[in-house]
């Protein structure tokens, strides 16, 4: 270069310049992936044992007793500005108990949703989960409760493999730091967290899909993925946003089975869903919201023939 | 030939050629080599905090600064040695973390939090340079060199392996990290919302992320000092040895690459003549940067 510019300088800063570009745009994940790539040519890595080591399985919460209230709204409203999305709601959800939140889209469902777990807290009114007041909670204190959601938008990190999104519901159920486990002394307990992951994707149907990556998976199956992660954190109640989006018939049929098992055990459910179908066989009670207000509270077939709900969603009955 | 490669052998062949290099390699080679190692070091920590964690630090560098001010400062002042410094920089890099800025610059959200790292990083630098204790710009000299099991660490050979060996045991601690309960959570942070509502503790985690990053700066930078050190030491003794001032020493001459246009500022102190890169430590090259003293 400098023979050839007639000139010396830091000619090498130029070329880490462009080497730097060229990197930004060809590699953006930078170097390391394509290495490997090249590497998994030559040198193809021996298969890997896929399995889940079997280990004890976590200690459990105490479930309340069948029938207790674990949930309770009051007159809780949440405003954005001057848009009311939710106006003076109460509900109750009791243990061993499906209950349905349905509604025509922008009802405020997945608003309340999020007043409820913290995400997103009520501007007004009380909220008292297990006797105990939750509504000035973050949403991180009111998951220690044990309270576990899942969300309308799927969020789990499409890079890591389905077993360890799982078990990041399970991040309470473990105590050991990243000391210990920076000098792998946190084996015993992360072989019974990862044990209760595949135990629960089991339970949900996903036992052959636990090393593949998220990403991977149809959109139904993630939001399988994040019921399974929720039922990783043992909750006494749990929220689902829409969990039947995306599911086909039989898969459909599979969670509701899983879910009245789960009433069974005594948790309780509390679900948003627009599958009617769904609803109206597995809920044992159904509130009926429309733009941000309380319609209609009842049994599944009262719901069915309520004139209100009826207008709500065709538009009138008479006309 | 499929057979014969697999991904373990390869490694342990890797490991063996670097286990090899000082024996064989020209001085030149291991030095850049001890380079590649320190900065490697650094760019581990600035993997965990970007990479994994989401977060934007341009502000390493004063880590870097405050890892190498804490050892120069440690071993010339209060006679300290240089491993003892590495342990009491860590705890001052723990502390600070802790509580002084990361908890305060981490809460900031978007653009604020690099705007934050790099005013942090600039304010540092101002602070170093004006602390006459710390010897104002010019820096600290006279770092007295590390030894180890008895003899000296005076060549960059030895000091290779010191470097290696700290980085490969890094980058495992920090795999064996991120395959577990509490790497699964720092590799969830970009979705804040999910995390917390699984009751992840997020602002821990990030200042967990920003400390390890901070204190694999601060341990590359204490490394460097004490390994500049030495070879600024060993140069001084062969030249007095010769009784000459011209210590060309021709295997330490700075490579092209590494070249520096600022000349260090002489200081003609009890130990002679000293001038040399102000980044590298290299002896001068060109006349130019001869002291006066020669």
């Amino acid at each position: 270069m400098p023979k050839l510019l007639g000139a010396t300088g830091n000619f090498e800063m130029v070329v880490f310049g462009l080497l730097t570009i060229v990197v930004l745009h060809r590699a953006r994940d930078g170097l390391w992936p394509i290495l490997l790539r090249v590497f998994a040519i030559v040198a193809p890595q021996r298969q890997q044992m896929r399995e889940v080591e079997p280990a004890l399985p976590l200690p459990r919460r105490d479930a309340p007793a069948p029938g207790s209230e674990v949930l309770k709204v009051i007159d809780v409203t949440k405003r954005f500005g001057g848009l009311v999305a939710n106006n003076k709601m109460n509900l109750t959800v009791r243990a061993g108990e499906v209950m349905a939140l349905i509604g025509p889209n922008g009802a405020g469902k997945s608003t309340l949703f999020n007043c409820i777990s913290g995400v997103n807290p009520a501007t007004e009114g009380e909220i008292r989960f297990m006797g105990k007041r939750i509504d000035q909670l973050g949403s991180r204190e009111i998951a220690k409760q044990g309270m576990s959601r899942s969300f309308q938008h799927v969020r789990l990190n499409q890079d890591m493999t389905v077993l360890e999104n799982a078990a990041i519901g399970a991040h309470l159920r473990g105590r050991k730091n990243f000391v210990q486990s920076a000098w792998r002394l946190d084996r015993e307990e992360e072989r019974r967290l990862l044990w209760e992951a595949a135990h629960q994707l089991q339970r949900c149907g996903l036992g052959e899909h636990l090393f593949d990556t998220c990403g991977s998976l149809p959109l139904g199956k993630q939001r399988i993925v994040e019921i399974a992660r929720a039922l990783c954190s043992d909750p006494t109640l749990l929220l689902l946003d829409e969990p039947a989006a995306g599911l086909r018939h039989l898969e459909k049929r599979a969670l509701a089975e899983l879910l009245a098992k789960l009433r069974g055990e005594g948790m309780a459910i509390l679900l948003v869903e627009h599958d009617m179908d769904f609803v109206m066989g597995l809920a044992d009670r159904v509130l009926v919201m429309e733009f941000g207000e309380y319609l209609a509270e009842g049994l599944p077939q009262e719901i069915q023939t309520n004139p209100k709900v009826l207008e709500a969603y065709l538009g009138g009955v008479d006309e | 030939m499929a057979a014969l490669l697999t991904s373990n052998r390869v490694l342990i062949a890797f490991l063996i050629g670097l286990a090899m290099l000082p024996l064989f390699a020209a001085q030149f080679t291991v030095t850049i080599v001890n380079y590649i190692g320190l900065y490697a070091l650094v760019a581990l920590g600035l993997v965990l905090l970007t990479g994994i964690g989401g977060l934007t630090s341009f502000g390493q560098a004063a880590f870097v600064g405050l890892g190498a001010y804490a050892t120069a400062y440690l071993t010339t002042r209060h006679g300290m040695s240089p491993w003892g410094t590495l342990i009491v920089g860590m705890v001052i890099t723990h502390r600070r973390c802790r509580w002084r800025w990361v908890s305060i610059t981490l809460r900031l959200s978007g653009h604020f939090l690099p705007l934050g790292t790099i005013a942090r990083g600039i304010s540092l630098y101002f602070i170093f340079g004006n602390v006459q204790a710390l010897g104002g710009h010019g820096g600290i000299d006279g770092i007295p060199p590390v030894d180890l099991f008895g003899p000296e660490l005076g060549s960059s050979r030895a000091f290779f392996y010191v470097i290696w060996i700290t980085l490969l045991a890094a980058i495992i601690t920090t795999q064996n990290m991120l395959d577990s309960r509490e790497g699964r959570a720092m590799r969830c942070l970009r979705a804040m919302t999910m995390t917390e509502a699984m009751g992840i503790n997020t602002l821990r985690y990030r200042m967990v992320l920003f400390m390890i990053a901070a204190q694999f700066a601060r341990v590359s930078a204490g490394c460097t000092r004490t390994c500049n050190a030495s070879s600024i030491r060993r140069r001084f003794r062969s030249a007095r040895a010769s009784s000459t001032c011209s210590w060309r020493c021709s295997a330490a001459l700075p490579p092209s690459g590494a070249r520096c246009s600022v000349p260090r500022r002489s200081a003609s102190s009890r130990s002679g003549c000293r001038t040399g890169c102000p980044s590298c430590w290299a002896p001068p090259a060109t006349s130019r940067w001869w002291c006066s003293a020669c």
